[in-house]
């Protein structure tokens, strides 16, 4: 019997953790696939730490959409990978072209694999591209009408370890009332006012965008970018627990009124905000002392612009335009992802740690314009997608 | 005779240098002894390396039941080319840089080493390899397998693998409306 051991036992054999450690190695779409194999290759592909697993070996990706034909738009995602074979994967698209839905497949924000998409002005939806599920927010009150949202953030709220729910934070106007408001996906909850603080300031009407997409640490978000950021000079933040905002000081360094120039990012663990200096120079520095709110300069990098954006196939002159960076993402492990470009796109893996370029890749085909947010697949399920995966819901196909 | 002289001479140099010798005797479950460099057996595997600081190695062949001669000899000999292969050179991969998964593409020489097994030697190195704790192994088999699964639908993967279908019809189909779309698209 000894010939057992030796050999002959095919994949039968393999006990439940190999099982998985091998299956959480497949893009999802397999992962799915794999269900319908047989039983106990769903049981292993459903368990929750199974999927919490996968996700953690999924490439990033990056977020962009582009424009196609006459009105059409969609957005994809483009895993980061320096084989040169990096293509963007349809997500979604728009399926009717309305103005009234111009701007409806508009991505807001991306988190633990789930998209925040605005449907209508005022009515936000919820989809993981992975699963192919939906969930729209419950709407606000359609009176007194003329009302605006604006999106603050959104993020995961989690009082106890078991449990939690993702919220999304607005400003919203109502005639001559301003507040904050919370949507959340926990139940039938209705949207909320959050009384953290009692007025909003006043929006001036030319910012599309007067929050930037906020960065979180220990349950508190922060935005570099927010309505009164010019006159204050300080970050503001927003505790998800006490719902408290507050001001807070910026770095010393500061690169003139340009907030093109300035990135907030979590470094490992710690808040940060980087700040371009000339045409190369990377000021990171870093608050970590957190409750003194005291920054220290981490690093002083140079980081040279990208050298191999377009391949070589484009005949445009761009040498003299300036490569600002429109993004900077903390990859963990003292490494920062820096996205710049101008016509085309490049995304590179900087490591401030040993100073030097980790890999560069030319990111973007043209018509693909970054949505500056990071995307990372996830098949972890949620209670509030209670619907079967649909492939299409109101306007929105997916892929 | 060689192959009996050369043993001899192993046996020999036990007995010379019992405390502070540079390798293991592993025994498989059929019996057959493999020697394999001490360090890298600590280095690569946590079993192993808890085996050797705790003296619980057995110098006539510390027993693996639970693995046959064959996924044993593979072990041994990835053990060995690890051990030759530039340290250096594992550790830094031009891969891992835009994925801040914890996987570390195989190396070329870890590629070829996979790729001439046949299935069952697969399966029955990938086992060996989670038993000892050989967490790169493990990384670098569980990543050719899931390779081999890669694209292939629930039939193809059935019949590749040799698995059986235990769902009935009613429902396989079930499973197959609610994710079309997954079955179709790649």
């Amino acid at each position: 019997m000894s010939t057992t051991a030796a050999g002959g036992s095919g994949v039968d054999a393999l006990c439940d953790n190999v099982l998985a450690s091998i299956l959480a190695r497949l893009p999802s779409t397999s992962v799915l696939r794999c269900r319908a194999v047989c039983r106990s290759w769903r049981r292993i592909t459903t368990a929750r730490s199974f999927l919490v697993n996968h996700v953690t070996r999924r490439p990033l990706q990056i977020l962009t959409r582009s424009v196609y034909g006459y009105g059409g738009r969609e957005v994809s995602a483009t895993p980061l990978s320096v084989a040169g074979d990096a293509h963007p994967t349809r997500l979604f698209h728009r399926t009717r072209h309305e103005p009234s839905v111009a701007r409806s497949s508009d991505v807001l924000y991306s988190l633990d694999g789930l998209l925040v998409v605005s449907k209508l002005p005022g009515l936000f939806g919820i989809c993981n591209p992975s699963t192919r599920q939906w969930a729209t927010l419950p709407a606000l009150a359609p009176e007194p009408r003329p009302f605006d949202v604006v999106t603050c953030g959104f993020y995961f709220y989690s009082p106890h370890t078991s449990s939690g729910e993702y919220r999304l934070l607005c400003q919203v106007r109502h005639k001559y009332e301003r507040y904050y408001c919370i949507f959340s996906t926990a139940g039938d909850a209705l949207p909320r006012r959050c009384h953290g603080r009692q007025r909003p300031p006043r929006l001036t009407t030319s910012a599309s965008l007067p929050y930037s997409v906020p960065v979180s640490r220990r349950g508190v978000l922060h935005w570099l970018v927010h309505p009164e950021d010019a006159f204050t000079g300080m970050m503001l933040a927003f505790d998800t627990a006490s719902e408290a905002f507050r001001l807070m000081p910026r770095p010393p360094e500061w690169a003139g009124d340009d907030t093109r120039k300035r990135k907030l990012l979590e470094l490992d663990g710690e808040l940060a905000v980087a700040v371009e200096k000339g045409v190369s120079t990377l000021a990171v520095w870093e608050l970590r002392d957190y409750e003194a709110e005291v920054w220290t300069l981490r690093y002083r990098v140079e980081v040279p612009p990208p050298s191999s954006i377009f391949g070589g196939t484009t005949t445009d002159n761009h040498t003299s335009v300036e490569w600002y960076i429109s993004w900077i993402f903390s990859a963990g492990d003292g490494a920062i992802l820096i996205g710049q470009g101008y016509h085309g796109f490049a995304a590179r893996l900087y490591d401030l740690r040993e100073k030097r370029i980790r890999g560069e890749v030319s990111l973007l085909p043209r018509g693909q314009q970054p949505a500056f947010l990071v995307f990372r697949e996830s098949l972890v399920s949620h209670g509030f997608f209670d619907l079967p995966p649909n492939s299409e819901v109101a306007h929105i196909k997916f892929n | 005779m060689e192959v009996d002289k050369g043993k001899g001479e192993a046996e020999e140099t036990r007995k010379v240098a019992e405390a502070d010798r540079d390798t293991v005797t592993l025994k498989s479950s059929d019996g057959k002894l493999f020697e394999v460099s001490k360090e890298a057996a600590a280095r690569l595997s946590t079993v192993l390396a808890g085996m050797i600081a705790g003296g619980s190695i057995d110098d006539n062949g510390t027993d693996l039941k639970q693995i046959g001669s064959e996924a044993l000899e593979n072990v041994v000999d990835y053990c060995n080319k690890h051990a030759n292969s530039i340290p250096s050179a594992a550790l830094i991969s031009s891969s891992i840089s835009f994925n801040t998964a914890p996987f570390k593409e195989p190396e070329e020489w870890e590629r070829k080493f996979v790729d001439r097994l046949s299935h069952d030697a697969l399966f029955d190195l990938v086992e060996a390899a989670n038993f000892l704790g050989m967490e790169r192994l493990l990384d670098v088999t569980c990543h050719k397998i899931s390779e081999m699964m890669k694209g292939k639908s629930p039939d193809q993967i059935r019949e590749v693998f040799n698995i059986k279908n235990d769902y009935t019809k009613e429902e396989l189909e079930e499973i197959r409306q609610e994710l079309a779309w997954a079955f179709y698209d790649d």
